[in-house]
């Protein structure tokens, strides 16, 4: 209930806010032409980097987790590095790689066009968004029941017709999952659209926030978002309620075994190959080639300060929002009923909601309410982890997915109350998924961005900040440095969370 | 003899949402080393019985004793935890994060932890698990992994068990096996044993006492050979295998049936139906005095023989040793071995023809 009221609260204000407002006012911003522009500019953008991520993640995730591809364990971890790159980066290095003067042309002589608005976007979003696809369909394909697979080879299913009669169809709520993820990341991306100067609503809502009416012309703008977000959502559980995945039959689920790709193994490794040139070599190599000749030496002090700043904030919000996570999860999971599976769904919302509108309720509900807190670390704090929380629930919720209620009752059954149970078997099952959680929202709050803009404290300086600023001024050089520490301890994170998704399965 | 360890007393219970009851006043009790068999057809409300003697469910009315100590009853309901029974699930529900000693060890508490590792190897042992300590339950046959969860449910010394179908996705020869040693455990430590089926052959060879149930209720209770021999109704008599259903007119202790004269287990008077088990009846060449038929089928069985002949209109089940004495076509007349059982049943419905029993 705690929680509920904490992401209301911005959220209610947000609504009274724009309500409180002159009513004409509000109906002018949304129901003028350019609001009709930017839904379909948002919408078209979301169904694009969805439809992109899937066609290209589907098979990615089939080829590293099924399949007796080589160097498997290698291509997995490499694959989701692109998590990594915070959007914005990814938009400036695509932005600074083409055009006439662009590090291609540099590198060749050949000048590429420079992309921008449309496509642009299209082509960040779709390498920044892939990774989160490619876990969700990993994820799925490491917890079904591979039985099934094998009863429909016995029953004369050639392998590609298994794929689609019966791996599919198990992997629906992975894709659905996945798509609603990257749907709400496409609605409130800012970094991207702003630099690729493309109009959708966290754009155009950035520029009315700039402008002459501050909060009153954004609000409009911002509940036309939310309505857009609440659209994925009810779609999300209209679609996954028909869903049952708990394994059903005796005895544990046997050991799976690769498929062999025989004569698909060369195009199987061109395919994965070409999506990590262009999801992480390419990136990679910009932002090391605009480093190339940057004197690291004399950012040392403020790279340092920044190194400590993001990370002290990552942790904690990463932590606050997983303790957050585990008994909103867990209440949806085992305790079904229409409170605790809209509380589950209320995490989404947080989420779903442009961060710029969210930071903005909470600036003025603090100055209000609890002026103390005003522009303070806690507030930082508060914001992350409540808008992260759909990060938070999300692999939690799937590993409850998979745990059989059975086991917890066989607890109580041996003796052990109902918080010993919890702690010594529900917690060790859904670990896993608690460990993807704690790194998702860590990893998300390093490269977050209009948050921390809006609600940092004065002198509270962390590396995005740092990054947006340099690239926001074209200094790209004076950007990398920031840049390389992000990659490399983002790697890191990706890798403990490979190393984990391999330990489950 | 000898005092109960569970006794249930009339548990009553509805699934929210539902308008009649699941399980309708059951009572039943088990005493130390017996083993007590639920058995009925799918959703007869055994296995919910079982859940809400263990506190999975929580019954609306009804009592649930352990000894003394009431579990339910009243104001009274003790939490599955705190009722000291062991539970084993058809699934078994081992936990996929501990090996086979941590799961065995699981619910072993209050002594220190040399001493819960000595309990478990020894109840590992004595259930010819030993060597397989360190496994994992996915790295089991189906049959070890039935062990280990029989293990881990009578480990922290519980006198009571309650097993939930154990033995549905075994093989044959494992099941047989595995019977045998629940029924060992049962009469060496003196447990009550709470056993749920639907395999009508399990249950008559596992339990001590066995209970029929149907659309949750008690039909009949008793020793596997009286409610075989002496079915208290229809369904009873044709759950528990094959029987003939035969329509009679009685007065005292003896019939008039189409298959002539009978002897009654009981004196009666008016309509009333036998229940004839294949192996009461015999086969004869026909005799003077009793009405003779033609045999129309027989199944060889290997240990004997079971004809199918039809008499009038009706058609009766007979099985013979193995030694084969009629063909098909041959005339025959059927006698009794032991007097008729009589079932008092209620359900006014004609019973012209044989019914064959449910597989």
């Amino acid at each position: 209930m705690v929680c509920a009221v904490a992401v209301l609260l911005p959220l209610g204000y947000l609504v009274v806010r724009s309500l409180g407002a002159d009513a004409g006012e509000v109906g002018r911003v949304i129901f003028r032409r350019q609001s009709l522009t930017q839904l379909t500019n948002t919408l078209l953008l979301c169904v694009a980097v969805v439809g992109v991520t899937t066609l290209t993640a589907l098979p990615a995730a089939w080829l590293t987790s099924r399949t007796d591809l080589p160097m498997k364990r290698v291509f997995a971890l490499a694959l989701v590095m692109p998590l990594a790159i915070p959007g914005y980066l990814m938009a400036y290095a695509l932005l600074s790689l083409g055009g006439d003067y662009g590090s291609a042309f540099h590198l060749t002589g050949v000048s590429i066009p420079r992309l921008n608005g449309f496509t642009g976007s299209l082509v960040a979003l779709s390498i920044y968004n892939f990774p989160y696809m490619l876990l969700n369909l990993r994820s799925g394909l490491a917890s079904y029941d591979t039985s099934l697979e094998e009863v429909a080879r016995s029953l004369g299913h050639r392998p590609a017709r298994v794929f689609f009669s019966v791996v599919m169809p198990q992997l629906w709520p992975s894709i659905l999952a996945g798509g609603l993820l990257v749907s709400l990341h496409v609605v409130s991306d800012f970094g991207v659209v702003s630099l690729m100067r493309y109009e959708t609503f966290s754009y155009a809502l950035y520029q009315a926030y700039q402008g002459a009416h501050g909060t009153r012309g954004a609000a409009p703008i911002a509940l036309l978002m939310m309505a857009l977000a609440g659209v994925f959502i009810v779609a999300e559980l209209l679609l996954l309620r028909r869903v049952i995945l708990t394994r059903a039959g005796a005895g544990q689920a046997r050991v799976r075994r690769p498929l062999r790709l025989r004569a698909w193994k060369m195009p199987s490794m061109l395919f994965v190959g070409l999506l990590l040139l262009i999801g992480l070599a390419v990136p990679i190599f910009t932002i090391m080639y605009g480093a190339w000749g940057t004197a690291l030496g004399s950012q040392w002090r403020s790279v340092r300060t920044a190194v400590l700043d993001s990370l002290s904030v990552s942790a904690a919000a990463a932590v606050a929002a997983t303790l957050l996570a585990l008994p909103i999860a867990y209440m949806a999971r085992r305790y079904p009923s229409r409170l605790s599976l809209s509380l589950e769904r209320l995490g989404f919302l947080g989420y779903a909601t442009p961060p710029l509108a969210f930071a903005l309720g909470l600036l003025v509900v603090t100055l209000g309410v609890v002026p103390g807190l005003y522009q303070t670390t806690f507030v930082l704090i508060y914001a992350y982890s409540l808008h992260f929380l759909a990060e938070a629930v999300g692999p939690i919720r799937a590993g409850l997915f998979s745990a059989n209620p059975k086991l917890e009752e066989a607890s109580r059954a041996l003796g052990v109350g109902p918080v010993s149970t919890f702690l010594r078997v529900t917690l060790p099952l859904i670990r896993p998924g608690m460990i993807v959680s704690l790194s998702l929202v860590f990893l998300s709050v390093m490269k977050e961005l209009p948050l921390t803009m809006l609600l940092a404290p004065p002198g509270f300086e962390t590396l995005s900040m740092n990054i947006w600023q340099y690239t926001e001024e074209a200094m790209y050089a004076s950007a990398a440095p920031y840049a390389l520490v992000v990659l490399g301890v983002s790697a890191m994170f990706v890798g403990v969370l490979v190393f984990n998704e391999r330990g489950a399965a | 003899m000898k005092a109960p360890l569970l006794c249930v007393h009339n548990l009553t219970k509805t699934f929210a949402g539902y308008d009649s009851p699941v399980i309708r006043d059951i009572s039943f009790c088990v005493y130390p080393g017996e083993v007590l068999t639920l058995v009925g057809p799918s959703g007869c409300g055994k296995t919910t019985t079982l859940r809400t003697v263990m506190g999975f469910e929580q019954a609306d009315i009804g009592e649930v004793k352990r000894g003394e100590e009431v579990l339910q009853g009243g104001v009274v309901f003790v939490a599955p935890e705190r009722r000291k029974i062991g539970f084993v699930f058809q699934d078994y529900a081992l936990f996929p994060h501990l090996s086979v000693l941590g799961n065995v060890m699981f619910g072993i508490r209050g002594v220190p932890k040399a001493r819960k590792r000595a309990i478990a190897t020894e109840v590992l042992w004595m259930l010819g698990l030993a060597g397989l300590e360190e496994r994992r339950p996915h790295d089991l046959s189906g049959g070890q992994q039935q062990r280990v969860a029989l293990a881990r449910a009578i480990a922290p010394g519980s006198r009571i068990v309650l097993l939930d179908e154990p033995f549905s996705s075994l093989d044959p020869d494992t099941r047989h096996t595995i019977r045998g040693e629940v029924r060992m455990l049962a009469e060496r430590a003196k447990m009550a044993v709470v056993l749920v089926t639907h395999d009508q052959e399990e249950a008559l060879s596992t339990a001590d006492r066995l209970a029929v149930m149907r659309d949750g209720v008690i039909e009949q209770l008793g020793p596997p050979e009286f409610v075989y021999n002496h079915p208290a109704n229809r369904f009873v008599a044709q759950f528990l295998g094959r029987t003939n259903l035969i329509d009679c007119q009685a007065s005292g202790t003896m019939g008039e049936s189409p298959l002539g004269k009978v002897e009654l287990e009981r004196a009666a008077t008016g309509a009333v139906t036998l229940s004839l088990r294949p192996e009461h009846l015999e086969l004869h060449k026909p005799i003077g005095g009793r009405p003779s038929g033609k045999v129309i089928a027989r199944e060889f069985k290997g240990h004997d023989m079971t004809y199918h002949i039809r008499i009038g209109i009706g058609e009766y089940l007979v099985q013979t040793d193995a030694a084969c004495r009629f063909n098909v076509g041959d005339p025959a007349s059927i006698s009794l071995r032991t007097k008729a059982a009589i079932v008092d049943d209620t359900e006014a419905e004609p019973t012209k023809r044989v019914r064959l029993p449910l597989a």
